[in-house]
């Protein structure tokens, strides 16, 4: 007897769940950028500049 | 180091470059970007800060708090300079463990001598080594070394400047895609005045690879400052600092 795949279930292999992760890892880099600029906009800009390069550090 | 035009001109230009960048990737609203734009034409500290800069380059200056900033002068393939406005940590290179970039691009003299320069400054600072490709594909050892030295390597850039007709650093951005590495593609656009032109020497890098940060560009002077600004975020989303 064949066996049916069900299509309808989600990929669970390890490539799959790397890309998820990278995907999350992504998603939080970006949402932490913002959230830096959000918090740092009141800096005089070049200020703003040295600090953005700072974290680098 | 002589400015090409008058510093406070320079430096305005340069840092609302900088703003615009993060607009455009999202990051500052409209309204940000343009009170941005005010705040630097209303701050009478500019003008003499932006010529500290240029009369003390390269040595750095220090803003109150922010660590230091320091304007280099980078080159462009025809050996032409251009200044560039450079954050630095306090302490210098950081104490975590340095990162190694794996650099693939045509074997040019003008290519080597201006990109490579280029590169070192912009990168090195922040604890990323540079590692060059090797010289010619043709050779077996050399392509073994190839592979090794981009699966030994953290993040990869590669530049297609003049690549046309002359395969190797696809064939390396092939590999490092295989690898799973995290990639800076820089991918040369032709010059601001000939951009209708196809550029004759030049081919084209896929669009749909995942994982890499694609870089159009016109000269090295505009190269320079979307691989800088997008640096943190790229070195994030990767995981490497």
């Amino acid at each position: 007897m064949k066996t049916k795949i069900d299509s309808t279930k989600p990929k669970t292999t390890s490539t799959s769940r790397k890309g998820q992760s990278q995907q999350v890892v992504r998603d939080a880099a970006w949402k932490a950028e913002k959230k830096w600029f959000e918090e740092n906009m009141s800096l005089d800009p070049l200020a703003l500049f040295a600090k953005y390069y700072q974290r680098l550090g | 180091m002589l400015p090409p035009v008058e510093p406070s001109v320079f430096l305005q230009e340069f840092v609302v470059s900088f703003f615009e960048s993060r607009l455009l990737s999202g990051f500052i609203s409209v309204d940000e970007y343009h009170d941005t734009v005010v705040a630097l034409r209303r701050n009478d500290a500019f003008a003499p800060t932006s010529r500290r800069l240029f009369e003390n380059s390269p040595e750095a200056i220090h803003l109150d708090g922010y660590g230091p900033l320091r304007i280099i002068e980078l080159r462009e393939p025809d050996g032409s300079r251009f200044p560039f406005l450079q954050g630095l940590t306090k302490l210098g290179p950081p104490d975590r463990r340095r990162l190694t970039c794996f650099v693939g691009h045509r074997f040019l003299k003008n290519i080597e001598q201006s990109l490579r320069f280029n590169l070192v400054h912009l990168l090195s600072p922040y604890g990323i080594d540079l590692r060059w490709s090797g010289y010619d594909l043709s050779a077996r050892d050399v392509f073994d070394e190839i592979v090794r030295g981009i699966k030994s390597a953290d993040l990869c850039l590669f530049d297609n400047l003049g690549t046309l007709n002359r395969p190797n650093v696809y064939i390396e951005i092939g590999i490092a895609h295989a690898l799973g590495k995290p990639m800076l593609v820089c991918e040369y656009g032709g010059s601001a005045a000939g951009r209708r032109k196809k550029v004759p020497d030049t081919g084209s890098v896929p669009s749909d690879l995942q994982g890499l940060l694609r870089i159009q560009y016109r000269s090295y002077q505009d190269l320079c400052r979307q691989l800088y600004f997008n640096l943190p975020l790229f070195l994030a989303r990767n995981e490497l600092h």
